[in-house]
């Protein structure tokens, strides 16, 4: 059994006509690459063709751009990721790096971890990811960054915070 | 964090991250673990936010933390910069207020001498009366010309007693805050701590006998005989029970128990080391026995998994959790 599409095939057939060049053009332009731009293009309207509930469009062009922004900050922040991860591979004094999918489970672990963190001041961020990932005291935290240990705290505390709150959600 | 999450947050929720981040620091002394443990049992909500807290610690245990680290902590590129300054709302509000870190005094500094977590300690006193400190224990020597006091402030500590060669004998006692252990030419341990939320005392007699004095209590004082044991508060004095042998195991570096449930092992293996040991409800009635070597106890927490259908999780230095394999 197919799920229900709320939002009438013929609606989406009119909102691709209308505003798939100018939303591949509006991408491009921050992108830079056309090929992705196109990539991209094709999954913002798939995304919206997923919605269960698509709301009434007043503003079209303003709805596919955030869709738009929001997989673009996702590509870009999983290919940081990617890029980062594999120098850290490269770097291990180990040889066993893993099978290509056990690689590609901690890739996508490590974007959802990158999200849980999104958004975090950078020195919260830090102090949390050195506690929480290497076991650093907090003496060797506030030193490394230039704060109280008081504060190391409060930022772990933040972190943890908002690490919840996103999980919940 | 961010703005738009503040909605979805709760007060126990920010208060398991701020318990989260006390035990983090690996300052908690036994009166915050009292009192994070009273927080936790008061709402089912606090359960809930500081299991809510734990799974988030078992997400980023799923990756190698050196891995994990130079990953996560990769600075973004020029791209991913530029992108975000055009999202809608990115304000960042300061988290302080959350964190109510305080740092209370503890009595146990004062004291003369002291043992740290995991750490034990011979000495031999000016009568020739020997001490053998136990883990996390602190002590002061009070010696004066008619009385010998050694007072407990915390911990527990095996005494055997020096047969003094003057004229005016002057009796040997343990003070403890719940009350007076007084010796009669003896080998004993005085053991304090607290169990749901009252403060117990344990005197184990191996030779020779004690008079016990509960501080609230004007009765004669209870005797108690070699080869037994006594647990009294300082309003009220519990029944004697026999002395068991392992309950002398520490002074040899070991932890000797039979059939002892997993959750009360967790909680005298905790004892040895800093940080919290936890037991899932769900394991915590399996049962143990065995004889454990004090100086090693990631070795013992290894046997464990390797005898018991239990999985350890260690979060962090300070953080070991006992689950369901």
């Amino acid at each position: 059994m197919s799920r229900p599409l709320s939002v009438p095939q013929g609606l989406i057939g009119l909102l691709y006509q209308e505003h798939h060049a100018w939303l591949r053009a509006w991408i491009n332009k921050r992108l830079g690459c056309p090929n992705w731009a196109a990539d991209l293009t094709q999954d913002t309207f798939v995304n919206v063709l997923l919605k269960a509930d698509l709301p009434v469009l007043h503003e079209p062009r303003a709805y596919l751009t955030r869709i738009a922004h929001g997989l673009m900050v996702d590509h870009v922040r999983r290919r940081d990721l990617e890029r980062a991860y594999l120098d850290a591979l490269a770097n291990m004094t180990s040889d066993d790096i893993g099978s290509p999918e056990s690689r590609a489970l901690m890739l996508e672990l490590l974007v959802r971890l990158d999200i849980l963190l999104d958004g975090l001041p950078a020195k919260t961020r830090t102090a949390f990811l050195l506690a929480q990932l290497e076991g650093a005291s907090y003496q060797q935290i506030a030193t490394r960054l230039g704060v109280s240990t008081r504060t190391v705290g409060s930022y772990v505390a933040t972190a943890m915070l908002q690490c919840m709150a996103l999980l919940q959600a | 964090m961010r703005s738009e999450l503040l909605n979805q947050v709760t007060p126990a929720m920010q208060q398991a991250s701020d318990w989260y981040a006390r035990w983090l620091s690996g300052e908690m002394d036994e009166q915050a673990k009292l009192a994070w443990q009273s927080w936790l049992d008061a709402d089912e909500e606090h359960h809930r936010a500081w299991q809510q807290m734990e799974r988030v610690q078992q997400y980023f245990n799923k990756v190698p933390g050196a891995l994990a680290l130079a990953t996560l902590q990769a600075p973004p590129s020029a791209e991913r910069r530029r992108l975000l300054k055009h999202m809608i709302l990115l304000l960042a509000v300061s988290g302080s207020g959350y964190y109510a870190y305080r740092e209370q005094p503890w009595r146990g500094m004062l004291a003369d001498i002291r043992t740290q977590v995991g750490e034990q300690r011979k000495l031999t006193l000016e009568d020739g009366t020997r001490l053998h400190l136990n883990t996390d224990t602190a002590v002061n020597i009070v010696y004066s010309p008619t009385d010998r006091i050694v007072e407990l402030v915390r911990g527990e500590v095996m005494v055997e007693t020096a047969h003094e060669n003057v004229r005016i004998y002057r009796p040997f006692s343990v003070v403890t805050q719940q009350g007076m252990v007084t010796a009669l030419g003896t080998k004993f341990s005085v053991r304090e701590w607290q169990q749901q939320q009252r403060d117990l005392v344990k005197v184990s007699v191996f030779e020779g006998m004690v008079d016990v004095r509960p501080k609230g209590s004007q009765a004669r004082p209870v005797r108690v005989n070699a080869r037994e044991s006594l647990v009294f508060s300082a309003s009220q004095v519990f029944a004697k029970t026999a002395l068991k042998n392992t309950d002398m195991a520490w002074v040899n570096g070991l932890l000797v128990v039979y059939a002892m449930r997993l959750q009360d092992f967790a909680a005298e293996l905790s004892r040895y080391q800093s940080g919290l040991l936890r037991c899932d409800p769900a394991v915590a009635d399996l049962h143990i026995s065995g004889s454990f070597p004090l100086n090693d106890i990631p070795a013992i927490l290894q046997t464990i998994a390797q005898t018991l259908p239990v999985k350890v999780q260690r979060y962090t230095r300070f953080w070991t959790t006992l689950s369901p394999a």
